[in-house]
C-alpha cells in the first residue's frame, strides 16, 4: 500500500490530532488545517492526495470548501468528507456535493483508514 | 166573547186563519225552545218554552170563539191562568238569567195570584163593546199592570245590564230585551185592536204585525246556530290578529291570548290553560279558582261540561297535545248563552289550534336550548382558541372569534371574499378546491388533514384541520375545525434541531474518546511518551467536555419542564457577587472591576443566581476583551445587573438567536463551551420572575444585562 500525502482540515485541534496520530501511524504523510481557508490554501499549495473533509465547520465549512474547489479547479485530490451524519441521505449529498468516500463520527481506526486508503486507491476524479 | 182581556189576541172573526196561524207560530217557538233546550242543552230553560207555549195555547184556544160565536167559562178562565201563567215564566226566565231580589219575586209572584183571584171573584164584562165601569176598569189596569210589569222590567233590566257586557253576550241580551218588548207591543196593539170597534182594515193590519213580530221572538229565545254565529261573527274578525299572535314564540303569551280570544268569542266570563300541570293563563277567575274546577274535572270521569251550584256553567276543553294535560277551561255567568252544542264544537276546534300553537312553542324552546348549547360551545371552542368555520362550497357563512383572531381579518373581510381557499398558500390551493369538489360530491375524502393559511398580515400559519359536510334544509355545509399549530410545529422543530444539535456536541467528544481508546489499543507500546502526553490531555479535555454538555442537557430539560426546585430568598448581591468572583477568578490577562454601590437585595434562588452570575462571568473571560466590569442598579420593583467588557461585542447575526440553545460565535470551539450556557442562564432568570438581554447598544464591547425581583 503506497504513503498517501493527506490534508486534514477540522476545527476541533483533539479531533485533528487523534486523525493525524492514526495517519501517521498507518505511514501516512499528513498536512492539517483548522478551517476551510487554510485548506484551500494548503490544497493549491501541497497538492496532497487525499483531502480529509470535516464537512461541519466554522468560517468555511466542507460543503463550501467543494464547491470552491470545483470552481477554481484545485487540482485533483480525492475528498473524504467527515461528518455526525451516518444516515444514507447525508451520505448521497455528501457524494454529489463532490465526496469520493465518507466517514462518520465516532469512528474507529480501522473505518478512517479504510475509507482514505480505497479513496486514496481509486482513480483519481 | 170572552173577557176584553184576552180580546188582543182573538182580534176578530174573519181572521180566524191569521189567528190560527198566529197561535200555531207561538206554540212552534215553544216546541222549539224545548227541542233546544233538551237537544243542545242551551240554557235559554224551559221558563221561555213554557211561556211561549202558553201564549200559543191561548189563541188556539181563542179560535173556540172566532169559530163560535163564544167561549165556554172552563176554557175562558184556563186562558186567563194560562196568561197569567206566560207572565211568571218570563219572569222565571229573567230570574234565571238575572237573579231577582227574593222580596220582588215574592211580591210579583202574590200579585200574580191576586190578579186571578181578583178576575175569579169580578169576572170582566164580556161584550166587545163593554162599558166598563169604575172598577172593571181598576181590575182591568191591574191585571194588565201586572203582567206588564212582570215583562217590562226584565226588557229594561236586560237592556241596561247589556250595556257593560262583552259583545257576544251583548247582542244576546239586547236580543232578548227586544223579545221582551215585542211581547208588550203584541199586547198593547191586540188590547187597542180590540177596544172600540176598530175598522176591519186596522184589525188585519195589527194581526199581521203581531205575526211579523214571532220571528223576533223566535230569534230571541231560540236562537239558531247560524245567527248565533253571526253575534259571534264580530269576534271572529278578530281571528287574523289572534293567529298571528299565535306566532308569538312565548308560551305564556300565546295561551293568555288564545284564552282571551276563547272567553270573548264564547261570551264566557271567565277561563284558563293549563300545560304540563302548570296553569299558564288565567282570565276572569284566579289560578286558585281553575284549580279547583280542574279537581272537579279529574274527579269527574271526563265531563266536558257542568254547572256549579251557583248557576256558573264550566267547560273544559282537551287540547291537541302529546305532553301531558293540557287543557283550556271556559266558565260562563249566568247571562252567557254559552256551552250549546255548537259553541262547544267550534271551541273544541279552537282549543285544538292552540294546543297546535303551544306545541309550536314548545319546539321553539327545545330549538332556542339546542341553539343556545350549541352557541355555548362554540364559545367553549372559541375560548380554547381552535377556529371554528362554517362554509357554503367555498363562501364563509360563519366564523367564530378564535378564527378571526387566527387570521387577523373581520368577520365583514372574510364573508366577503369569493372564495375562503384565498387564505390558502397558493400551492396547496388547488389541492384543496379538489377536496371539497369531492367532498360535496360525496366522493372518499379525507375528514383530517394539515393545511397552511395566511394571515391578513401575511404569516404563515400551521393548521390542523377536521371537516364535515353537514346537510340543512338550505343545503350542503361544510364546518371546519381549525388549531393553530404553528407553535407547535416550531416548538417540534426547535426540540428536533436541539436533539441534532446536542446529538452533533457530542459526537467530537465520543469520536475523541472512542478513536483514541482505540489507538491507544492497537499502538500499545509504540506510542512515545509526547504521544501519550497529548492523548492524556485530550481525553482529558473532551471527557470534561462531554461532562458539562451532559449536566447542560440535564439542566435545560429540568427547567423546560420547570423540574428545577427554586429556593426563593432575599439575597445580598455583593455577597454572591464575592463568592462567584473567589471561585472563578479572571484568568491573568484580564481584570474585573466592581463598580460599587452594589448593596442591593435581591429576591431569588442562591444556587441559580451564582449560576448565572458565573456563566456570565466566564463568558466574558472566554469571548470579551481584557477589561470586565460588574454594576447594579435599581430599576423599579427590580435590580439590574450588568456584566460588561471591551471586546469585539457579539456579532450583529448572532444577536437574535444569542439565548437559544447551541447559538455559538464561529470562533466558540476554540474556546469550549457546550453552546448551553446563555440559553440556560436565560431560563433560569425566568423561573425567577427575572429575565436576560443582550445589550447591544454600547458602541464597544458586549453587555448582557439581567433584572431580578428587589426583595
Amino acid at each position: 500500500m503506497k504513503s498517501l500525502k493527506i490534508l486534514v482540515v477540522d476545527d476541533e485541534p483533539d479531533i485533528r490530532s487523534l486523525v493525524v496520530m492514526i495517519l501517521e501511524g498507518a505511514g501516512h504523510t499528513v498536512i492539517e488545517a483548522p478551517d476551510g481557508q487554510r485548506g484551500l490554501d494548503l490544497l493549491a499549495s501541497d497538492n496532497p492526495d487525499v483531502v480529509l473533509l470535516d464537512l461541519r465547520m466554522p468560517v468555511l465549512d466542507g460543503w463550501e470548501f467543494m464547491r470552491r474547489v470545483r470552481e477554481q479547479g484545485l487540482g485533483n485530490a480525492r475528498m473524504v468528507g467527515v461528518s455526525a451524519h451516518a444516515s444514507p441521505d447525508s451520505i448521497r449529498e455528501a457524494e454529489e456535493a463532490g465526496c469520493d468516500g465518507y466517514v462518520s463520527k465516532p469512528f474507529t481506526m480501522k473505518e478512517l483508514l479504510t475509507a482514505v486508503e480505497e479513496t486514496g486507491d481509486g482513480p483519481a476524479s | 166573547v170572552g173577557p176584553p182581556v184576552l180580546k188582543f189576541i182573538v182580534v176578530i172573526d174573519v181572521f180566524t186563519y191569521l189567528n190560527a196561524a198566529m197561535g200555531v207560530g207561538f206554540l212552534s217557538l215553544g216546541v222549539l225552545a224545548a227541542w233546544q233546550w233538551r237537544r243542545r242543552g242551551d240554557p235559554p230553560s224551559p221558563y221561555i218554552a213554557l211561556a211561549l207555549a202558553s201564549l200559543g195555547i191561548i189563541v188556539i184556544l181563542g179560535l173556540e170563539e172566532d169559530i163560535r160565536g163564544e167561549q165556554s167559562e172552563v176554557l175562558e178562565f184556563l186562558s186567563l191562568v194560562l196568561f197569567m201563567a206566560s207572565a211568571y215564566f218570563l219572569l222565571l226566565f229573567r230570574h234565571s238569567i238575572i237573579p231577582l231580589a227574593r222580596v220582588w219575586r215574592i211580591v210579583l209572584s202574590a200579585g200574580i195570584v191576586l190578579s186571578l183571584v181578583v178576575l175569579l171573584v169580578h169576572p170582566l164584562p164580556e161584550s166587545d163593546h163593554p162599558s166598563y165601569t169604575p172598577l172593571d176598569l181598576v181590575v182591568l189596569f191591574y191585571v194588565i199592570g201586572v203582567w206588564s210589569f212582570c215583562i217590562g222590567e226584565p226588557a229594561i233590566t236586560f237592556w241596561r245590564v247589556s250595556r257593560s257586557r262583552p259583545l257576544v253576550q251583548r247582542t244576546r241580551l239586547r236580543a232578548l230585551s227586544g223579545a221582551y218588548v215585542a211581547l208588550i207591543l203584541i199586547i198593547f196593539v191586540a188590547v187597542f185592536a180590540s177596544i172600540g170597534g176598530q175598522p176591519t182594515a186596522v184589525q188585519a193590519l195589527t194581526t199581521i204585525s203581531v205575526l211579523l213580530l214571532i220571528p223576533v221572538l223566535w230569534t230571541a229565545f231560540a236562537p239558531p246556530a247560524w245567527l248565533k254565529r253571526a253575534w259571534r261573527a264580530r269576534e271572529e274578525e278578530f281571528r287574523l290578529i289572534e293567529d298571528l299572535a299565535v306566532y308569538a314564540d312565548d308560551r305564556h303569551e300565546i295561551a293568555q291570548r288564545a284564552l282571551n280570544r276563547a272567553v270573548r268569542l264564547a261570551g264566557a266570563d271567565g277561563g284558563f290553560i293549563v300545560s304540563s300541570e302548570e296553569i299558564i293563563a288565567v282570565e276572569g277567575i284566579d289560578t286558585k279558582e281553575a284549580q279547583r274546577l280542574l279537581d272537579i274535572r279529574s274527579a269527574r270521569q271526563e265531563p266536558q261540561r257542568w254547572t256549579e251550584a251557583g248557576g256558573q256553567n264550566v267547560a273544559i276543553f282537551s287540547l291537541r297535545s302529546e305532553e301531558g294535560e293540557e287543557a283550556m277551561g271556559l266558565v260562563s255567568g249566568r247571562m252567557a248563552p254559552v256551552f250549546g252544542s255548537d259553541e262547544l264544537r267550534q271551541l273544541s276546534q279552537y282549543a285544538e289550534l292552540v294546543g297546535v300553537a303551544l306545541a309550536r312553542v314548545r319546539l321553539i324552546e327545545v330549538l332556542r336550548g339546542q341553539t343556545e348549547s350549541n352557541e355555548a360551545l362554540l364559545h367553549a371552542i372559541s375560548d380554547l382558541g381552535e377556529g371554528f368555520v362554517v362554509t357554503q362550497s367555498e363562501r364563509l357563512e360563519y366564523a367564530n372569534e378564535a378564527y378571526l383572531r387566527m387570521t387577523g381579518y373581520s368577520f365583514e373581510e372574510l364573508k366577503d371574499l369569493p372564495s375562503l381557499l384565498e387564505l390558502s398558500l397558493p400551492e396547496e390551493r388547488e389541492a384543496h378546491a379538489e377536496r371539497l369538489r369531492r367532498r360535496l360530491s360525496g366522493g372518499p375524502v379525507s375528514d383530517h388533514y394539515e393545511a397552511g393559511l395566511l394571515t391578513k398580515d401575511g404569516r404563515r400559519i400551521d393548521a390542523e384541520v377536521a371537516v364535515k359536510l353537514v346537510h340543512t334544509p338550505s343545503g350542503p355545509r361544510v364546518i371546519s375545525l381549525i388549531r393553530d399549530v404553528t407553535e407547535r410545529k416550531r416548538a417540534e422543530a426547535f426540540r428536533s434541531q436541539f436533539i441534532q444539535n446536542a446529538a452533533h456536541e457530542l459526537r467530537t467528544p465520543t469520536t475523541a474518546l472512542v478513536g483514541f481508546a482505540d489507538l491507544l489499543d492497537s499502538r500499545r507500546g509504540e506510542l512515545d511518551e509526547r504521544e501519550m502526553a497529548s492523548i492524556s490531555d485530550a481525553l482529558n479535555r473532551q471527557g470534561e467536555r462531554l461532562r458539562v454538555l451532559v449536566a447542560n442537557l440535564l439542566d435545560i430539560t429540568r427547567l423546560q419542564q420547570g423540574r428545577i426546585p427554586l429556593n426563593l430568598e432575599a439575597i445580598g448581591l455583593e455577597d454572591v457577587l464575592n463568592e462567584v468572583l473567589e471561585s472563578n477568578p479572571a484568568p491573568g490577562n484580564k481584570s474585573v472591576t466592581v463598580e460599587r454601590p452594589i448593596d442591593m437585595t435581591v429576591l431569588a434562588d442562591r444556587l441559580r443566581l451564582e449560576q448565572i452570575l458565573t456563566n456570565l462571568l466566564v463568558n466574558a473571560y472566554r469571548y470579551g476583551g481584557r477589561r470586565i466590569a460588574v454594576d447594579a442598579s435599581t430599576n423599579g420593583d427590580g435590580v439590574v445587573i450588568a456584566v460588561s467588557d471591551d471586546g469585539p461585542g457579539v456579532p450583529g447575526d448572532l444577536v437574535p438567536s444569542l439565548f437559544e440553545p447551541f447559538s455559538r460565535g464561529e470562533d466558540a470551539t476554540k474556546v469550549g463551551g457546550s453552546g448551553l450556557g446563555l440559553a440556560i442562564v436565560r431560563m433560569m432568570a425566568r423561573a425567577q420572575g427575572g429575565d436576560v438581554w443582550y445589550d447591544g447598544r454600547e458602541r464597544s464591547g458586549a453587555k448582557f444585562v439581567f433584572k431580578l425581583p428587589r426583595a
